[in-house]
């Protein structure tokens, strides 16, 4: 199986590519690579469920305010995530439903300060999407 | 695996050991200034800093230099270590302030409109007749015309027309140069003139020839301006209707009309899928077709001062049994019986068009191509196929189709000899017009009456290309590939007739065919080729190798959606000789530059220093950084102090002041403080709720990165004076606090960064980074973000305010006599409003600096009384387990980088190479080793700051020092650290 995401060299955050067959797969990715940066999510029970919507001008700005709304959440109520459920697109407005626990008794390796739309793309690339992002350390 | 982008490396002038120079060029407003040793620059040429401080120099209104620090490492937009100055006064439209925009077309460039009319560039002066302007050679002309050209919409990812505010003509006084695209295009443009290309906008001097640029593949037809004659002398109205159009300038309507165009557009698609009607007294108007080109029209009714409702449904169908299907349609209509009336009066048949008599209307015929255009192009929006090809390369006809009952047959007949002739007028010919019987309808009988246009490629660029779809995106989207395509073929086979010609004289040089053929086969001909027309002489055809329609199709509409455009390849860039007047157009509305997304969280430093000597703690380094570790909690989700909202506003208010009103620290160190601890300007109510429910638990954090508490001794002193001045002598113990405004900062600038986007969207295509994203200035979000940023810098040194208390107070508890006093407190992201000299000038400038240091020299009014003969205090963190260091800021800082220096050792490795690298047991136990203790959230987190992740502090403060833009106190040694 091909792997969900990967993450690339960034002399100072972190970057990483997301992949997916089809847009949602590939967000739901992006989160996935974005909270692996924070902890291992295969260790987070799905013990609490979230839903959001966010709605941008553009699928970039819907992705950074998709990634936004995790550090939010970290921040705010100590969340942290094992997957994204259930992803909806429709046109630039995004509904997800998140799975996931609070951080107590998690192993954090680091905490993630801020989104940015540095080097960040959305690409359609041999019948696969490919998000690429870089998140502030 | 690791994915590097390749770029051609940045090749900075050097100046002496330590000083570097990008040179002006393109678009860049100043040179970018590196101060580095040769080391230094090396890492720095690995990453992308280089090309981000070149970027910077690209902002309106910057002084002087783009400067980055010894510690300069990639940022987004801006690199980490970069000082920048940007004026604050220039505001307006002085020539000087728009900048941006000044950049120069030749005369005779073709510009299209929003009606997809074109002009020359010199000539478009003419709508400009206000107001001028002249300053500097230049002449500004406003606009108060209804003037749109036709600009990517970088939010939307399409073309719109947007109104031009200025226009600006100057004697060149810059290379020009001539591009040349592989479809023919010629561009003749100053070095500075910014192009679009999928890399985002470059200077004209900075492309290369392969390079792909965005390309309009519509030219439209030239303007010609319209006589005065008198369409619609008067219509039937009532009272109330009459004021309304002869206050909307429609009664009368005269050709010249501003808004003839778009009736004649409109009307175009009416006599396509429209109807015009009355029920009883009541005109309606109506038109079928898809939503989103329906809003357009939407749009053009408006700006008539009509409203128009669109309604869509969904309905299910089902076809000779068939698994049914659901297709939406979409209505458009406006009620308004004037306009029934008029667009009558214009040609619009009433009624049901299927069985009536009605040609195209004599006006029309009568009047310029540029708005027969505009009729056409709506016509075919509604009526005419789409481009497609039949085989892989060759297209079909266009068709036009139209039912007629038999009745009126032969005005539908004369209705398409019309359109023949009008067609054939603007160099679009005809192939056939055929009827076939088609099913009847109540009327009786009904013929289908088709009409072919030509399908020969100049015939269908000519069609695609100057005439092209209204109303119909998709179609002219598809349009505009077609030209491409055809551009494309033409130039295949223009490669191969060439080729053709060269085997020929070859072979009459005597040269064998096996010869001939290693000579000439590359990509556009094969040995095959060669064969055929060394033997016999064939006219050339395009080879089954070249790209079909649908492929080349494919890759354009990935770049239409990416990008809103499609690239053409640039074949030739040459410089012209070009003496005359060069013209610009500004679509903007804004300019001058004050705030920017780049600034990100106002994270900072404090040094302590204590009256212990190393000798006293040495044995209690363990206990006394557990007590840190309690006291000044680190890592995700923890909390300290948990204040209210109410209280939360004063923090963002009165910044260090809000703890000392609490109980943390003293006035001393409010004293010692970079702006005293709290910016005047914050603005609490400008700081979102977001924002504010992200800082509220996070007050007296520490954080985590490369934020942290670390106990120190000072290990050497350079300069006597100054550190008597700061209270500091060899072997004293001091605690260094690194951290910022927490999550409230950064939600600060990410709430701006989207805000400024949203409101700007012209902006993010002419920006190199979309995080480089800025405010107007004078604008209200400018104003907002200052408030904002200014109120979460006060955050942040309340933050560092309570953390300095907190580790006092841990002091204290082995220590219960030790006096623990702050040096200082300096932020490290911050944009700030100072005066500095240029050229001999005092000037107001935002300086901003990202990831750098205020290091301002002795008599500075904004520097504590105790250390103002000396200059600022600069504290500069090493990385874990390495020296840190304090100097003081120079007259030279003031002059060569706006009172800047660098702020700490600048990373070289990524995190993620450093946890493959490293593992945080490790580092500890090494570190251990040396003597000096370090508690962390995470291993992770230790092993992501390894010492080895960053350059050696040594050399960044040697090269600082070198270059007298801060010059070398006192050398700090860690004795245990607390890591976020």
């Amino acid at each position: 199986m091909e792997k969900p995401y990967e993450y690339l060299e960034h002399t100072a955050d972190a970057k990483f590519r997301a992949y997916g067959k089809t847009l949602e797969e590939a967000f739901k990715n992006a989160a996935l690579a974005m909270f692996n940066i924070i902890t291992d999510t295969g260790k987070v029970a799905p013990r609490i469920e979230k839903t959001f919507e966010v709605t941008g001008e553009d699928r970039e700005s819907m992705l950074y305010d998709f990634l936004e709304q995790f550090v939010f959440l970290v921040d705010t109520e100590h969340f942290l995530l094992h997957e994204v459920k259930e992803l909806s697109i429709d046109g630039f407005t995004l509904k997800a439903t998140l799975v996931g626990d609070t951080l107590a008794g998690h192993d954090v390796h680091t905490a993630i300060k801020s989104m940015t739309y540095n080097d960040m793309f959305i690409r359609e690339e041999d019948g696969r999407f490919v998000i690429q992002a870089v998140v502030d350390l | 695996m690791n994915i590097h982008e390749e770029r051609e490396p940045i090749e900075p002038v050097q100046i002496d050991d330590i000083r570097w120079e990008i040179p002006k060029e393109g678009g860049m407003h100043v040179p970018a200034r590196i101060f580095a040793s040769e080391k230094i620059l090396r890492f720095m040429k690995r990453d992308k800093s280089l090309f981000q401080i070149k970027n910077v120099a690209y902002l309106p209104g910057i002084h002087k230099h783009a400067i980055i620090m010894p510690d300069g490492h990639q940022g987004y937009g801006f690199p980490i270590g970069g000082v920048a100055a940007l004026d604050v006064e220039k505001g307006g439209i002085s020539p000087g302030g728009i900048g941006y925009d000044i950049n120069c077309l030749a005369g005779d460039t073709r510009i299209v409109d929003g009606y997809g009319t074109s002009h020359q560039v010199k000539d478009i002066e003419t709508f400009f007749t206000e107001e001028e302007q002249e300053s500097d050679g230049y002449v500004l002309k406003t606009n108060h015309v209804q003037l749109g050209v036709l600009t990517l919409d970088p939010r939307k990812k399409r073309m719109t027309s947007r109104p031009v505010p200025f226009f600006m003509k100057k004697q060149a006084d810059k290379r020009m140069l001539d591009i040349r695209t592989v479809s023919g295009h010629i561009l003749t443009l100053s070095e500075d003139h910014p192009v679009l290309t999928r890399q985002g906008m470059v200077p004209a001097g900075l492309l290369t020839e392969d390079q792909e640029i965005a390309t309009s593949f519509f030219e439209g037809l030239p303007y010609v301006p319209l006589p005065s004659t008198i369409l619609v002398e008067d219509l039937p109205l009532g009272r109330q209707a009459r004021t309304f159009f002869c206050g909307h300038g429609l009664l009368p309507l005269r050709l010249n009309n501003p808004k003839l165009p778009i009736l004649s557009r409109l009307l175009g698609y009416l006599f396509g899928d429209g109807l015009v009607y009355f029920a009883g007294s009541k005109g309606r108007i109506c038109a079928y077709g898809k939503q989103e080109d329906l809003e357009q029209m939407k749009d053009d009714f408006a700006s008539l001062g009509f409203r128009a409702r669109i309604y869509s449904r969904t309905r299910t169908h089902t076809i000779n049994g068939k698994a049914p299907f659901s297709a939406t349609t979409s209505e458009l209509q406006v009620s308004s019986t004037g306009l029934a009336r008029l667009l009558i009066s214009l040609g619009m048949p009433e009624g049901n068009k299927t069985n009536q008599a009605y040609d195209v209307p004599s006006w029309i015929l009568r009047s310029p191509p540029w708005i027969q255009r505009l009729f056409l192009a709506g016509f075919f929006g509604a009526e005419m196929s789409a481009p497609a090809t039949g085989s892989r390369t060759c297209f079909y006809h266009p068709t036009i189709s139209m039912n007629k009952n038999m009745t009126v047959v032969e005005d539908g007949r004369k209705f398409f000899i019309s359109l023949m002739r009008l067609l054939e007028s603007l160099g679009v010919q005809v192939q056939k017009i055929s009827q076939t019987s088609a099913p009847s309808n109540r009327e009786g009988p009904v013929a289908r009456l088709k009409l072919l246009l030509s399908s020969k490629e100049e015939h269908l660029l000519t069609l695609y290309g100057k005439i092209g779809f209204a109303y119909n995106r998709r179609r002219q989207e598809t349009a505009m590939i077609a030209v491409a395509y055809l551009h494309h073929k033409q130039r295949v086979l223009q490669k191969r007739t060439e080729a053709e010609r060269r085997v020929r004289i070859l072979k009459k040089k005597g040269l064998s065919m096996k010869e001939a053929q290693e000579c000439l086969c590359d990509e556009t001909v094969n040995a095959r080729f060669v064969e055929r027309h060394y033997y016999a002489k064939r006219p050339s055809r395009i080879s089954q190798q070249t790209v079909s329609f649908q492929d080349f199709r494919k890759v354009q509409e990935n770049d239409l959606q990416r990008y809103g455009t499609i690239f053409d390849r640039i074949e030739h860039i040459g410089e012209r000789s070009y003496d005359g007047l060069v013209y610009d157009l500004n679509v903007q509305e804004t300019h001058n530059f004050v705030a920017n997304g780049l600034i990100v969280s106002n994270c900072g430093v404090r040094l302590l220093r204590t009256d212990l000597k190393k000798e006293d703690v040495k044995d209690k380094v363990r206990p006394l950084i557990s007590l840190f570790y309690k006291n000044c909690p680190v890592g995700l989700g923890v909390t300290n102090v948990n204040v209210d909202y109410d209280q939360l506003e004063l923090v963002l208010e009165k910044g260090a002041r809000w703890a000392v009103d609490n109980g943390y620290g003293t006035e001393d160190d409010l004293i010692h403080c970079e702006e005293e601890g709290a910016m005047e300007q914050a603005d609490p109510s400008r700081v979102s709720d977001r924002a504010k429910k992200r800082g509220k638990r996070q007050l007296a954090t520490i954080g985590s990165g490369n934020h942290f508490v670390e106990l120190q001794y000072v290990e050497e002193i350079f300069d006597e004076e100054a550190a008597k001045a700061f209270g500091i002598e060899e072997g004293q113990v001091c605690v260094m606090i690194h951290c910022g405004s927490r999550g409230l900062g950064h939600q600060t600038c990410s709430d701006y960064l989207r805000e400024m986007e949203k409101q700007n969207p012209d902006l993010i295509a002419q920006l190199p980074d979309r995080e480089l994203v800025y405010a107007p200035s004078g604008s209200k979000v400018a104003k907002d973000y200052l408030g904002a940023m200014a109120a979460a810098a006060n955050f942040a040194w309340c933050n560092r305010h309570m953390l300095g208390h907190l580790v006092r107070q841990s002091i204290n508890e082995l220590f219960p006599d030790a006096k623990v006093e702050t040096v200082y407190d300096i932020a490290h992201n911050i944009a700030k409003v100072e005066e500095h000299e240029v050229d001999g000038k005092k000037v107001q400038v935002y300086v901003h600096r990202k990831g750098a240091t205020r290091a301002f020299g002795p008599g500075r009014k904004e520097i504590p009384e105790d250390y103002r003969k000396v200059g600022q205090p600069v504290i500069i963190p090493g990385s874990m387990g390495t020296a840190s260091w304090l100097l003081h800021g120079t007259e030279q800082s003031m002059k060569e980088s706006f009172g800047s220096t660098a702020h700490g050792a600048g990373r070289m490795m990524s995190r993620s190479r450093a946890t493959r690298e490293f593992k945080g047991e490790d580092i500890v136990m090494d570190l251990e080793k040396k003597g000096i203790i370090v508690k962390g959230a995470s291993w992770k987190g230790i092993a992501e700051e390894a010492p080895l992740a960053y350059k050696d502090v040594d050399e960044v403060i040697e090269t600082t020092h070198k270059a007298g833009i801060a010059k070398k106190v006192a050398r700090l040694r860690p004795m245990g650290v607390v890591k976020g």
